[in-house]
């Protein structure tokens, strides 16, 4: 028979109680006019791949865009960067993890 | 849009914020990849993009934005059966550890008199709300003193100011570790080695405090190697990383007194380094030679002081410092002189990385391929000059992540 011990978990830690809330993505519909903003990290291929996506979307949507940059891949974008952001884009592609 | 290998990670960074954020899956790697192969990647986030417009709405995701674990576990008594019950879990590193029983965390805490309630902190990436209790936990699975927890919980409080930028240590692909240095009369006190291997093995504060912060950090924040510490080779550094500052043998003082405190004060001082750079210069009789030695050893290629941002530490034993600060060097004309000659030829890069890195440069100073060099660092100030070691010519640097900054604590 297995003997027990209790201990305190140590990946235990108080949750916030904050609500996970889904990201609100508008619905659009083929040939809506739509901005959209793109947050570059400036990792390798990035730029390029972003310019992919748009030319891509743009078989489905008008789309109007701007580019915006973090700075660096390992730091949040500065906040003034993601105001400027939201004031402009309907939609963002907010990162890159790779 | 996150590669298959970096979706952990991003989903993980994304309810840390309390968001459920579509994320497009597309190919790994991105980086490297030729960019006519990148068309692929592009079709699978636009087709991601499209299906969400069609069909998808904001509102509550449900849940909330972190799993909800047990404070109090029943465990195998046998120490093999603990041991394996660990590592089957994801809490361990791979070597033995001791069980964080109610009894034996509540001394910890008592010892240094620190209320098991005491908020320490939000760790990255999952950012929940961390105590004393939690954080003795794990020091107490890493097999850590009583008397060394005060040094743990300043190390994690370091760890935490902003200019650290805990988060990317923690989840970057790059080797850098968690690291600890003790300055100040607590060293002794706590009976660290600050002499021969001083980055160990063999001393138990200097291993268990580094082992101590790293488990926290992984166990409380999340940062499980693998899928969310996404260090692309890891490094034997990431175990335990710990080391004291010899004062004793320091021609100028503590180090910490560089950093605007008193000399009787004891700080913690949290780096985010590669393991140490060896630095073999059993023959200069002469500071000004043995400092070329030190500038030939760091310029090359590989550590990301040379283009990102952030501090780098240069760590003396004591008769490479001796012989410096006999031939009238002190740590301001050492930084100086290692700033100013300590070059990298931007050709050792090869054009690819240097375009890459040279594209959105944070220095202001302008590099041509053929003929220009690299700094190693921002400014002198960003080169941090410490003693530690015993007997011998080895002396050590401590190339960082780039994107971080040291950060001190006092005790």
């Amino acid at each position: 028979m297995t003997t027990t011990i209790e201990i305190l978990n140590p990946t235990f830690a108080r949750v916030s109680g904050q609500e996970l809330r889904k990201a609100p993505f508008p619905r659009l519909e083929e040939g809506t006019k739509v901005r959209i903003g793109f947050l570059n990290n400036q990792k390798p291929n990035t730029q390029e791949l972003l310019a992919l996506v748009e030319s891509g979307l743009r078989e489905h949507y008008q789309v109007e865009s701007r580019t915006f940059f973090k700075g660096d891949a390992a730091h949040p974008a500065p906040p003034e960067v993601i105001e400027e952001l939201s004031r402009f884009a309907d939609v963002a592609v907010l990162a890159t993890a790779d | 849009m996150a590669t298959a290998a970096f979706m952990p990670l991003a989903q993980i960074e994304s309810k840390a914020w309390g968001w459920q954020v579509p994320i497009a899956r597309i190919e790994h790697p991105l980086g490297g990849v030729p960019t006519d192969r990148l068309g692929s990647r592009a079709r699978e986030v636009v087709e991601y993009f499209v299906s969400q417009a069609r069909g998808q709405e904001g509102g509550r995701a449900g849940g909330t934005a972190h799993a909800v674990g047990e404070p109090v576990l029943s465990v195998p008594s046998d120490p093999w059966a603990f041991f394996d019950f660990i590592q089957s879990k994801g809490w361990g590193d791979g070597l033995p550890v001791l069980p964080p029983t109610p009894d034996r965390v509540e001394r910890m805490l008592r010892s240094a008199g620190v209320p098991a309630d005491a908020f320490v902190g939000f760790i990255p990436p999952e950012k929940l709300h961390c105590t004393a209790r939690d954080v003795a936990a794990n020091c107490v699975l890493a097999g850590l003193p009583d008397a060394a927890f005060p040094v743990v919980l300043a190390a994690i409080r370091a760890g935490l100011q902003e200019r650290f930028n805990l988060l990317g240590v923690l989840a970057t692909t790059n080797p850098c570790a968690t690291t600890v240095l003790v300055s100040g009369p607590i060293a002794k006190e706590l009976g660290m080695n600050a002499g021969a291997s001083v980055y160990g093995p063999g001393n138990r504060m200097n291993a268990t405090i580094g082992r101590a912060v790293r488990l926290a950090l992984q166990n409380l924040g999340g940062a499980w190697p693998g899928p969310v510490d996404k260090s692309t080779q890891g490094s034997p550094a990431k175990y335990t990383y710990c080391f004291a500052e010899n004062l004793e043998e320091s021609p100028w003082g503590p180090y910490h007194v560089d950093r605007g405190f008193k000399e009787s004060d004891s700080t913690v001082t949290m780096i985010a380094p590669e393991g140490p750079h060896n630095m073999h210069d059993p023959a200069s009789t002469s500071g000004d030679n043995f400092l070329q030695y030190v500038i030939g050893s760091m310029t090359h290629c590989g550590h990301n002081n040379l283009y990102h941002r952030g501090d780098t530490f240069l760590v003396l034993c004591p008769e490479h410092a001796t012989m410096l600060a006999r031939d009238g060097y002190d740590r301001a004309r050492i930084r100086q002189e290692i700033f100013a000659r300590a070059r990298v030829p931007a050709r050792a890069m090869g054009r690819e990385a240097f375009e890459h890195f040279t594209s959105h440069w944070p220095r202001k100073e302008k590099i041509d391929f053929e003929t220009g060099t690299l700094s190693i660092v921002d400014a002198p100030e960003e080169i941090n000059v410490v003693v530690a070691g015993g007997p011998g010519k080895h002396s050590s640097w401590l190339p960082t992540f780039g994107l971080t900054y040291s950060t001190i604590e006092k005790l």
